[in-house]
């Protein structure tokens, strides 16, 4: 049986950041971007989780755990002003959100 | 740890986060972001870290996400999904320099020297952490203060304005 090391987690890892960069970039839509942010905020975890077990160091969980807390500030604020975008314009289409008054 | 137990957590937390981004409708998108907390909550699991796994079900699959469909069905997003090819070529090219630089150095590494899972992440190993004055207990005491004004700022945004 081969051991899991945190060879495989760090891999893992680097794949789910990537797929959540690749969906921020990309989307055009406000919702879907906050949804990319936050499996990118859930990939640093997963490394910081991985070293800090594979360590024998709790620190790292304790700013896992933190970084848990400011991803759910993060999504408060992010949805709200989404609401109130879409409140002024009428759409969650980034591209169409353009202007900075009027 | 099992590796198949490693490689089925991680094949259902990569497809539904591939779900994330690649569905036509934003509620599906919603729905496998949970599938995807869930199986990064299985890996705090095998990781032993009991207390992260429970936060992670806790603070994610029960608040963000609810906040999400709350955000999905209080805005018509449904109707701006297609993406342009110009939308597409330069976060394709980002995202695969970005993952191929960092795999070079994960592969270059030799991690053999870290044995693990070393140590159990439990209530009160966390607990003597946060809790404690030389360690971790101003940043504590921020994040209560991040959370508080987080809250305030969503009720700002969030009020009518006056005649609306």
């Amino acid at each position: 049986m081969i051991e899991v090391t945190v060879f495989y987690y760090l891999v893992l890892s680097v794949i789910i950041f990537s797929i959540g960069a690749y969906g921020m970039l990309s989307s055009k839509n406000g919702v879907r971007l906050l949804m990319s942010i936050e499996i990118m905020l859930n990939a640093v975890n997963i490394n910081l989780v991985a070293f800090s077990s594979f360590q024998g160091n709790l620190t790292g969980q304790v700013f896992a755990a933190f970084t848990i807390a400011i991803a759910a500030a993060e999504a408060t604020i992010g949805l709200a002003i989404l609401l109130a975008l879409y409140r002024s314009f009428g759409t969650v289409n980034l591209r169409k959100i353009s202007k900075m008054r009027w | 740890m099992n590796i198949i137990v490693f490689s089925i957590i991680s094949a259902i937390t990569i497809l539904s986060a591939i779900g994330v981004i690649s569905s036509q409708r934003i509620m599906h998108s919603v729905l496998s972001l949970a599938v995807m907390l869930l199986g990064v909550a299985a890996v705090y699991a095998i990781l032993n870290a009991e207390f992260l796994a429970v936060i992670q079900v806790l603070v994610y699959t029960g608040g963000v996400i609810v906040l999400l469909l709350f955000a999905t069905m209080l805005t018509r997003s449904d109707l701006q999904l297609k993406r342009e090819p110009s939308d597409i070529k330069p976060a394709v090219a980002a995202a695969s320099i970005f993952a191929i630089g960092l795999l070079f150095y994960i592969v270059g590494n030799n991690w053999k020297s870290l044995k693990g899972p070393a140590v159990v992440g439990s209530v009160k190993n966390i607990g003597m952490l946060i809790f404690n004055v030389k360690k971790d207990v101003i940043p504590f005491e921020i994040i209560s203060l991040v959370l508080l004004a987080a809250m305030v700022g969503a009720i700002f945004l969030g009020r009518k304005e006056a005649g609306q």
